[in-house]
């Protein structure tokens, strides 16, 4: 025999060579034993865990001639041997998904009857018995039942549920679980070495990892490497062959993101791009150790991660870092690339704005919620969450209360958050001041002075924006204009503009519970946010009757608390309002001036007053 | 003489066949046994296997099944009612039912004034324990009352399954070895859900790490990610109605005729709801059709929505209250 694949090689002659699957194998072992084999055995489970496998050894192990039963299937007296060579005529095997039909099975239930020619017992072994037809498997329950003495059945399927429940229940029925990825990587490493194939580093668990528990896989895959590579085989033919993008890039991500160190994230996001590597197999494969990261977070069980014992480590240094709020926005937001990775024109584009959005909003509820209008420590202190334990909500730094909420703040800072890395911090970054607002109160106490420095450095026609409301710049006398209506208009526009990013997601969230709902959407936009309450603007009278009606109202207004984090109402209106004069008008205004927007970002600043020019 | 085996207890059927088989000599037994499909009956071949006489034997076994069920009803019917009366005496002629039999059919009222009924029906609750234990000890090993409650809880309340299960159990833990939960939980496959309802279970008491982890084994379990959500979904249904009906102060068993739930699946739901503040349900429930949504419009991979809800609910107790 010239050539033979490694995995038809390396199948295992014995039950101790078998990986994995200790409960079947002892119980099969102690049937053999106590003379307890049953007429028929039913093998399930995914591929390549070692269902045929166990069938060829079950085989042997009924037919062996070793005098003592326990070493049975002993893998060299005639009979074992034959098996092994495939030519033993009373070891039938049955493909049955080349033979479905009720003649194939009434051919071999009448073959049944007659006695084994050289062995002690016939074996019938009917892989992928699932694709056997009904009339064929009714042919066969009879048999199954009542077989001969000197005959028995091994059914091997990878979906049991297409099995009859008549037959189930006639089968000693075995699943096999999959292989995990430190037993698949022991097994790689032996094969290697008896082969004398020389692995780096990682490379079986990186096997392993890409097989997905099928052994099969794995030496399908190690099988490939070896007939390319001459000498070492490395991480990096392993991940070329797999199109896998090197681990390296994801974890360097994942530190990136638990560093909140945007720079880093970008850069190992560009790495991964350069490299020309598959973009939406290396947002999976983010997903994938997120997941992990979650699983062992979550229930503390190292097993439930199935990682590699590599990984594993990496996963315990991260652990203390991360929190299951944050993982969870992150899973979100990753897992919903896929869909656009593969449409965008735009190359890397989406991956980047996912690492911005994972950095910008460590928040859960409001994934829009834009981080300049959230950060700023006087709102969200005022209408702390009703109940949410936090750790240390700091009254003493909290500027006077604004009398109306600002509710994606109230989900905003609750998390309790890893003291942020300071070093890792850029000065100005949006998450910087976030988690300091969020902390505890020393945190905040540094985030305050830093945020007064901001204003007077951008003075522009007049507007001023400023971080703090106590008094650094002289209040005109003006009388209406308090700093907190200011505040409250701020924070009514901050909404706002939420809501007009966010509209096309709210028109589609609205779809699945009532796409009459989402078609008067199409008609209506929103204009103004009153506290707790959204202003839309419909085309129509028709638009706006159907709209308040109060079904479709909740509709909408769920739709929206959710994606906002808070809860809100609805409004409709028809008549455009005239752009007020007032405070709250100016501040719309304001608000939409580049040169004003990219001051409240860079600052965390939210405007408190508006003076015109000659002012 | 006339014998009518039915019922559903398929295990208990073929046993009692088997023991009347086993009345005749082994030696010539093929020669005094004669089975014939009740499908394919006509009136000559049973009557031919009846007066056959018996070879070396004082009997003559002929087993019929479902015979009952598919003659048909008329000539054919009457026909084999009437033969019914000339059966020879040397003859034990065994009809065997698999479903349920019409009581109203003139075969059965004949073989009931003339003949032997026996019905075979599975044991039930604690009788059904009983006979596990029984028959756990009749393979020579000795069964934890508890894992013989969960070995019912998984594998259902079929003998026949039963006995297979059992069979395996106790080869696995080899003669005189006791079968304990923890070996039931390895070797018998869950059939009846059971895994899925402790599950959901954990998921109510909000408890992430047995939560995920009872999320993980049914999907090494086999179970289609999108069937679970859809299960999650169902029970959730389930549990806004429970919780609908115990604020109207009714009694379980009302609730179970309203909801058209089995009692003991409501008596589980109340408990389970009362971990739920108003409005949560129908809030989890919403976010299960938008994720619902997500998998299929591909924007999200079924196993992470599942991850995700399990761990959003779980992680939703701590801000929610």
């Amino acid at each position: 025999m010239a050539a033979q694949s490694l995995y038809r090689k390396w199948r295992s002659q014995t039950f101790d060579e078998l990986v994995g699957q200790e409960h079947v194998v002892q119980t099969l072992r102690n049937a053999i034993v106590d003379e307890r084999v049953a007429h028929a055995y039913l093998f399930t489970g995914p591929r390549g865990v070692g269902k045929t496998s166990m069938a060829r050894l079950l085989s042997k192990a009924v037919n062996c001639l070793a005098p003592d039963p326990a070493h049975r299937p002993c893998g060299t007296c005639p009979a074992c041997v034959s098996i092994a060579e495939g030519r033993a005529v009373d070891v039938i095997e049955m493909d049955a998904a080349s033979n479905t039909s009720v003649e194939d099975a009434r051919e071999l239930i009448e073959r049944v009857q007659f006695r084994p020619a050289e062995l002690r017992t016939k074996v019938y072994t009917i892989d992928e018995c699932h694709m056997l037809s009904t009339a064929a498997f009714n042919a066969l329950l009879k048999t199954l039942e009542e077989p001969p003495d000197h005959a028995i059945f091994i059914l091997a399927t990878t979906e049991v549920h297409k099995v009859p429940a008549t037959i189930l229940s006639r089968c000693q029925r075995f699943t096999f679980t999959r292989h995990g990825i430190a037993s698949t990587a022991v097994h790689l490493r032996r094969v290697a070495e008896a082969e004398a194939l020389a692995l780096e580093e990682g490379v079986p668990e990186a096997i392993a990892r890409a097989s997905t528990g099928s052994m099969r896989d794995a030496l399908g895959v190690l099988e490939q490497l070896a007939s390319f590579t001459t000498g070492t085989i490395g991480l990096a033919e392993v991940h070329s062959l797999l199109g896998m993008t090197s681990a390296a890039e994801v974890y360097a991500l994942i530190e990136a993101l638990l560093d909140a160190s945007m720079a880093e994230a970008l850069r190992a996001i560009n790495g991964v791009a350069d490299q020309g590597a598959d973009l939406r197999q290396f947002a999976r494969d983010l997903v994938e150790r997120l997941r992990a990261l979650l699983l062992l977070l979550a229930s503390g069980d190292q097993a439930l991660a199935d990682v590699g014992a590599d990984e594993l480590q990496l996963l315990a240094t991260w652990a203390p870092r991360a929190d299951i709020p944050r993982l969870l926005h992150w899973i979100k937001l990753f897992s919903g690339l896929d869909y656009q990775l593969r449409t965008t024109p735009y190359g890397h584009l989406p991956l980047e704005l996912a690492v911005v959005e994972a950095l910008v909003t460590p928040v859960v509820a409001a994934p829009s919620a834009p981080p300049r209008a959230t950060a700023t420590p006087s709102a969200p202190r005022a209408t702390p969450p009703p109940a949410r334990p936090r750790p240390a909500a700091p009254p003493l730094a909290t500027p006077p209360p604004v009398p109306r909420p600002a509710p994606p703040r109230q989900e905003a800072p609750a998390h309790p958050v890893t003291p942020p890395t300071e070093q890792n911090l850029p000065p100005t970054g949006g998450v910087a001041a976030a988690e300091h607002a969020e902390d505890a109160a020393q945190a905040s106490a540094q985030a305050v002075p830093a945020q007064q420095a901001a204003p007077d450095e951008v003075p522009h026609e007049g507007t001023r924006t400023e971080a703090d409301p106590p008094p650094t710049v002289p209040r005109p006398a003006r009388a209406p204009r308090s700093p907190d209506e200011a505040a409250a208009a701020n924070a009514d526009f901050s909404v706002l503009e939420q809501i007009e990013h966010a509209w096309e997601e709210i028109k589609r969230d609205v779809r699945p519970k009532s796409p009459t709902v989402q078609a008067l959407l199409h008609s209506v936009r929103p204009v103004d946010v009153e506290g707790a309450t959204i202003v839309l603007l419909a085309s129509s009278a028709f638009h706006k009757e159907n709209l308040e009606k109060i079904a479709n109202r909740r509709i909408v207004e769920d739709v929206i608390s959710r994606q906002l984090g808070g809860t809100y109402g609805i409004r409709c209106t028809i008549e455009a309002r005239a752009e007020v004069q007032d405070l709250r008008g100016k501040i719309r205004e304001a608000r939409k001036d580049d040169l004003v927007r990219a001051a409240m970002n860079i600052f965390e600043a939210h405007i408190v007053d508006i003076e015109t020019d000659e002012g | 003489m006339l014998y009518l085996f039915y019922g559903p207890d398929e295990l208990a059927r073929s046993e009692a066949v088997a023991e009347l088989c086993a009345r005749v000599p082994v030696d010539v037994a093929e020669l005094n046994i004669s089975r014939l499909d009740g499908r394919r009956l006509k009136l000559e071949t049973l009557a031919a296997a009846c007066e056959a006489m018996p070879f070396l034997a004082d009997q003559r076994l002929v087993i019929v099944s479902d015979a009952l069920k598919h003659t048909k009803a008329g000539k054919e019917r009457d026909e084999l009612r009437a033969y019914l009366e000339r059966v020879p005496p040397s003859c034990l002629l065994v009809f065997v039912e698999g479903e349920d039999v019409d009581r109203r059919s003139v075969l059965f009222t004949q073989l009931k004034k003339s003949g032997e009924l026996r019905e075979f029906q599975p044991p039930q609750g604690g009788e059904l324990v009983r006979w596990v234990t029984e028959r756990a000890r009749r393979f020579g090993v000795r069964l934890d009352p508890p894992a013989a409650q969960h070995v019912i809880e998984l594998a259902g309340g079929d003998p026949r399954t039963l006995q297979t299960e059992l069979e395996k159990l106790a080869t696995y833990v080899g003669r005189k070895g006791t079968i304990t939960s923890a070996t039931v939980d390895l070797l018998v496959q869950d059939s009846q859900e059971q895994n899925l309802f402790a599950f959901l279970d954990e998921l109510s008491m909000r408890r992430i790490g047995a939560a995920l982890r009872g999320a993980h084994a049914l999907l090494e379990d086999g179970q289609a990610p999108t069937y679970i959500l859809f299960m999650l979904a169902r029970q959730i249904r389930i549990l806004l109605g429970v919780q609908e009906l115990v604020a109207q102060r009714m009694r379980p068993e009302a609730i179970a005729a309203e909801l058209g739930q089995k009692p003991f699946v409501v008596r589980k739901a109340i408990e389970q709801a009362r971990a739920f503040g108003p409005g949560e349900l129908s809030e989890l429930h919403a976010r299960l059709l938008e994720l619902d949504l997500a998998t299929k419009t591909g924007r999200i991979q079924p196993e992470t929505a599942l991850e995700l809800f399990v761990a959003e609910t779980c992680v939703g107790n701590h801000s929610g209250r």
